[in-house]
């Protein structure tokens, strides 16, 4: 009777079978997640302020940002 | 998109009211006929071109962050028509330019956001950063193994 051993690669092939664990979620994702996690609690905190989304949300905004296209403009 | 920027940015900038009221009735026009449409039929497209192509719907991450970055875009958008509604019958009563002018900082605004929006999704697209979600994951395994296992 002759020992052949072990089946060749035996513990390789039976590994192969096994599914494999799951890599971690990319990093990128898990940035932009949470930067979308913090627009919408800046969103929802504003909502919860009263601050209505209208034409109107922007009007303190307004001027500032018209004057500064307007300044950017003349220099140009 | 850029149009519309263009024409949004053409009304901050300019002193005549009429100027203003056109540019605000042209891109209320825009976003009725152009903008709104094109975004549904890209949408569509995107959607049914995953559900064929091997890169699926929900399998890899930049189609999921892509479609959870456009779809509200679309939404919103769509909401946005009304508002931008209200402007134009807001511009066409209003005689001063500077009254004109802040009520043009919402599109700017708006359309300054959608354009990032825009850029994001296009970058995904052509970079298709890797990673495979737990669907995806799990897709791929079942079909190592049945590999495996022939």
């Amino acid at each position: 009777m002759v020992d052949r051993g072990p089946a060749p690669h035996s513990s390789e092939t039976t590994n192969q079978l096994q599914p494999r664990p799951r890599p971690p979620t990319p990093r990128w994702v898990v940035v932009l997640g949470l930067i979308a996690v913090a627009l919408l609690v800046l969103f929802v905190v504003s909502r919860l302020a009263g601050m209505e989304h209208g034409p109107g949300l922007h009007s303190s905004l307004r001027d500032a940002a018209s004057g500064a296209l307007l300044a950017v403009a003349a220099v140009v | 998109m850029v149009a519309f920027l263009a024409l949004a940015l053409a009304v901050v900038l300019t002193d005549d009211a009429e100027v203003m009221r056109a540019g605000l009735s042209a891109m209320n026009a825009l976003t009725v006929y152009a903008l709104v449409p094109m975004a549904l039929f890209a949408l569509v497209m995107a959607i049914s071109q995953s559900l064929v192509s091997p890169w699926g719907l929900f399998r890899h991450w930049w189609v999921v962050v892509k479609l959870l970055v456009t779809l509200p875009a679309v939404l919103v958008l769509l909401q946005y028509t009304s508002t931008m509604a209200s402007i134009t019958k807001m511009a066409a009563g209003e005689p001063s330019a500077a009254a004109l002018r802040s009520l043009a900082m919402s599109p700017v605004l708006h359309a300054g956001v959608a354009l990032l929006v825009l850029l994001l999704a296009t970058t995904l697209s052509v970079y298709k950063p890797r990673g495979l979600t737990p669907y995806g994951w799990r897709k791929e395994e079942e079909r190592r193994l049945a590999r495996q296992r022939r």
